[in-house]
């Protein structure tokens, strides 16, 4: 039966293949060309990738990506963990809760994006106008780094949650009942319990939110492009927008498609170590 | 399962492949031009009445508008092109002409390129001429200008101009902007709506420019004076910096009596006649220096190579940009039109504010022409001046920086 | 077992009284958004950018709804994204299943260079590929047809990794004693490990069904006449060059948000229930 496992993965290895591999290499062709995007493209060699060890606006998008991934990550992983862990406990209105906590995922970043821009407004948003209720002067939220920052750290919470919530819900609810008895029997504290089965347990799952919210941040381009456009200044610009804006807005599609590769072998090597790491995410026996 | 799924796919393969097929075979007796475009208001549908009436003239022809993102029209020409499905016609800006005029028709080989020339105002020029090349049509014409809220302006005090001959210096713009502030007890007395476009007006008339023909020109004297003066202006609470800072639309300030005046452009009028009822407002000169300015802007309409129909695409654009056409075409839209023969149009209303606007026009040096008109320049520094202005005003960039840096972008892409 | 060992699984396993507050709080702030949304979408042109702003609009007389309406065949539009994405989410939860079983299940020459390659994918910003993918796009006919919109981005490498990594938490044993019984590999798949993945499987198609729903980029790439368009990329085309019709897209975006919203309401049920029922709960 060596030909079964093939057979499975056949299906979504054609639809890669044919849109996602041969358009990379179509694009890996690109970045040692100077080209923009009408008529053949002009072949420079590595200029392009010898441009981008010294171009510094990539580089600071690239860091500043870093840091939004270093201080939303662990939020984005513990709160819908924390209320994952709560939901899946008997109440009458868990269904309402997990209701609530994930509609915000089910709208388009597009709607959620212009959403909290009308919110969080300088001029014009209910969030000023609350904080003036209180009797504080009027907040510069969208117009400073830090609170723009904040909004789309809460933007992207407010819509991200729900996701993860629901993946981690399923992976709470594998874990068999009798392993909490036991403990229980051993009389283990709620934390101890949390600690020694709940997390080991919940191993792959973890893993699949590491892996996929790493993956996410660093591409996050479509709720910054409608909610900040990467301002103030480019306090926001991420560096899937800087490409995108090398692409198009700049109209080098060579560079932008080194600049997206680099990217892409930023993040292939940190998946390969995480993999490493974590033997994969299986549950270690 | 397996087998479901496969047959799903072959269907699925087979079903799009007869899809594909029966639309291009239709369209043997005859010919459609599909046509790329995108709506700000209503000329969507004054084009359509105009499309209607053509292809009763020329049974022969359909014209099929095709709705477009404005934001990604460019990605959609391109992508177009690369995979030889390109549309017959496209609207255009100056801003997407500059990147993609490569692939559009050269008008002139059509018809007399230096007679059609002639029938449009020349400080546009350089949006349709492309390396001697006509890439396209103009069907109207954009100005920028001063609105203002003329309910504050009074309640202040301050007299608006009523004629070119009494036109504010921004000295004196910046005093009575002090004044209005004041009297009606405003946070902030001006918006403009971006730093890249509708800022360069307030450049021009400080004498400068981003790029000539000898390549960046931002560090020059003047344009120094000019970022400085606006950057004294933000310092001093006169010009609300979140447009430029959030990309918020300048125009929901200025609509909800937040600020008293707004730099923008002939657009807002129908807007603002449809939907201001609170305060009065009109259009007026702007301010100048050492010379009066406008930076003009607008449509065009291309025909695009390859398309097969490039013959009925330039007949069907001349058409509609002829005098007749385009006279009603931009009174139903309320545009100004680009024709030196359609200066004087009846617009339904507004129709001093556009005189005003055209007065602009007429009084507007070849800088504006020459920054946004030289192809690709535009994008090598428009990008660069919208994140970095915002640094300026906040203070995590002086204003040398930001010069040499816009005008490094403009050297390397003229290759001076 | 005790039966003062059961009340304190049972109190373990329900939700605290100080929690409730903390949920309850957390509830209003993730519905205000909505709710907010909502009631803005029946305020005027001036209504909508006033300061100080209002919670509720001045009337709920759905005039924008009815002008939205009129601008476009919303109709048709809310009919192709609905066609697409329900095609596309029943194709991505069977290839994502077949696909993720494999890898979490079988041993098989290339498994993991294979996995980090469909991994990878996930990782490359397709935005820049547009061109390239485009020329794919049409060489495989699918341009301008809807089913390009449901066969690309059904095989997503974010669901056979959320398969695999369901299936690598489910002991092999299952598979060995069936083995043992004689039933072939595909009987296994079949009978015993695809009811084990229903809880899942569920979860992917919520998450399938929204992502083609509030899809962009492909409908941009794909679609090229209005009487494809979906909704989300109907919704773009409101944005022009200098004015947003902000009426309009706040009214749409209520409309597009709704359908979704409720059809969690109405699933949510099997969705726990399917969970609860992955039968390999002792």
């Amino acid at each position: 039966m060596k030909v079964f496992p093939y057979l499975m993965i056949l299906p979504n290895f054609l639809i890669f293949l044919l849109f996602i591999i041969i358009p990379f290499f179509y694009g890996l062709r690109l970045s040692f060309a100077d080209w923009k995007g009408l008529g053949s493209p002009k072949f420079i060699g590595l200029a392009n990738y010898i441009e981008l060890m010294k171009d510094a606006s990539y580089w600071s998008s690239i860091l500043r990506t870093l840091k939004y991934a270093v201080i939303y990550l662990p939020i984005a992983i513990l709160f819908p963990l924390f209320l994952a862990y709560q939901l899946v406990k008997n109440s009458k209105m868990k269904s309402v809760y997990r209701t609530i906590f994930y509609w915000p995922s089910m709208i388009s970043y597009i709607v959620v994006g212009i959403g909290f821009r009308f919110i969080f407004g300088d001029t014009t948003g209910v969030v000023n106008y609350f904080i003036q209720l209180l009797g504080l002067p009027k907040a510069s939220i969208m117009t400073s780094s830090t609170g723009a920052f904040i909004v789309l750290v809460l933007a992207s919470l407010w819509s991200g949650t729900g996701g993860s919530m629901i993946i981690f819900m399923a992976g709470l609810e594998n874990i068999p009942t009798t392993y909490y008895e036991a403990a229980e029997v051993d009389g283990a504290t709620p934390f101890q319990r949390f600690l020694h089965i709940t997390l080991p347990l919940l191993k792959p799952t973890l893993f699949l939110i590491l892996i996929t919210g790493i993956i996410g941040v660093f591409k996050t381009y479509g709720m910054v492009s409608v909610l900040t456009k990467g301002g103030p200044g480019d306090a926001t610009k991420f560096v899937v927008q800087s490409i995108y804006d090398t692409a198009f807005q700049r109209v080098r599609l060579g560079y932008a498609c080194a600049q997206s590769f680099a990217l892409t072998f930023i993040l292939a090597l940190f998946t390969i170590i995480q993999f490493r790491l974590n033997n994969g995410g299986a549950v270690n026996d | 399962m397996k087998r479901l799924l496969a047959i799903a796919l072959v269907v699925a393969l087979a079903l799009s492949c007869a899809f594909a097929n029966g639309s291009s075979e239709s369209a043997a007796k005859v010919k459609t031009l599909d046509m790329f475009w995108w709506s700000d208001g209503n000329e969507g549908i004054a084009m359509q009445k105009l499309i209607d009436e053509y292809e009763t003239l020329h049974p022969e022809v359909h014209i099929n508008i095709i709705e477009v993102p404005f934001d990604n029209i460019r990605e959609k020409i391109l992508m177009s092109v690369a995979g030889g499905e390109a549309p017959a016609i496209t609207r255009t800006t100056e801003g997407v002409s500059n990147h993609c005029y490569e692939a559009f028709v050269d008008v002139s080989q059509y018809t007399d390129g230096e007679a059609l020339k002639s029938q449009f105002v020349s400080s546009i020029e350089s949006y349709y001429v492309k390396n001697g090349a006509i890439i396209s049509v103009p069907s109207d014409v954009t100005a920028n200008g001063l609105i203002v809220n003329k309910t504050m302006f009074d309640k202040a005090g301050v007299k608006i101009p009523t004629g070119p001959e009494d036109i504010w210096t921004w000295e004196e713009f910046r005093e009575a902007l002090r004044k209005v502030k004041a009297a009606n007890g405003l946070e902030y007395a001006m918006a403009i709506d971006n730093a890249s476009h509708r800022w360069s007006t307030m450049l021009y008339e400080f004498g400068g420019s981003f790029a000539n023909e000898n390549g960046g020109n931002f560090s020059s004297p003047n344009s120094v004076r000019a970022i400085e003066f606006t950057l004294d202006m933000f310092k001093e609470g006169l010009i609300n910096p979140t447009p430029w800072i959030t990309f918020e639309d300048a125009g929901i300030l200025f609509r909800g009596g937040l600020v008293a005046c707004q730099v923008s452009g002939t657009w807002n009028l129908q807007n603002y006649h449809d939907n201001i009822k609170e305060f009065e407002w009109c259009a007026t000169y702007m301010p100048y220096d050492v010379q009066r300015s406008s930076t003009p802007g607008g449509k065009q309409l291309a025909a695009l190579q390859g398309s097969g129909v490039e013959k009925e695409a330039v007949d069907f654009i001349l058409w509609v940009t002829a005098k007749e056409q385009s006279q009603r075409y931009c009174e139903e839209a309320m545009f100004v039109s680009p024709r030196l023969d359609c200066a004087e149009l009846n617009y339904a209303f507004c129709a001093d504010d556009f005189a005003v606007f055209a007065n602009e026009l007429a009084n507007t040096g070849s800088e504006g022409a020459f920054d946004w008109g030289y192809p690709g320049l535009s994008a090598a520094f428009g990008i660069d001046i919208t994140y970095d202005w915002p640094k300026v005003i906040n203070g995590s960039m002086t204003v040398a920086e930001l010069c040499a840096k816009i005008d490094k972008d403009i050297n390397d892409f003229m290759g001076k | 077992m005790t039966n003062a060992l059961n009340k304190k699984i049972a109190k373990r396993n329900s939700i605290s009284i100080p929690m409730h507050v903390v949920l309850a709080i957390l509830s209003v702030v993730f519905l205000f958004p909505i709710v907010w949304m909502f009631l803005s979408s029946f305020k005027g042109y001036i209504e909508l950018f006033k300061y100080p702003p209002s919670l509720l609009p001045e009337s709920f007389a759905p005039t924008n709804y009815v002008k939205a309406f009129k601008t476009g065949n919303w109709f048709t539009f809310f009919g192709n994204t609905t066609f697409v994405t329900v095609m596309s989410t029943i194709l991505c939860v069977a290839i994502s299943e077949m696909g993720g079983y494999a890898f979490a299940k079988y041993k098989f020459k290339g498994s993991n260079t294979l996995f980090l390659l469909f991994i990878a994918t996930l990782m490359l910003p397709l935005e820049v590929l547009m061109i390239p993918i485009f020329l794919m796009v049409k060489k495989m006919g699918l341009y301008n047809s809807l089913w390009g919109l449901i066969i690309p981005p059904a095989a997503t490498p974010f669901g056979i990794f959320l398969i695999r990594q369901h299936y690598l938490s489910i002991p092999n044993e299952y598979m060995q004693s069936a083995r043992i019984d004689g039933a072939k590999e595909w009987q296994i798949f079949l009978h015993i490990m695809l009811p084990a993945g229903k809880s899942i499987m569920s979860c992917l198609a919520i998450f399938s069904a929204l992502w083609r729903w509030n899809d962009y980029m492909w409908p941009l790439l794909v679609v090229r006449n209005t009487e494809k368009f979906t909704v989300q990329l109907a919704l773009a085309t409101f944005q022009g060059q200098y004015n947003v019709d902000w009426q309009t897209v706040i009214a749409m975006s209520v409309v597009t948000m709704v359908p979704m919203m409720i059809i969690f309401v109405i699933f949510q049920k099997q969705i726990i229930n399917g969970m609860a029922l992955s039968g390999l709960k002792e």
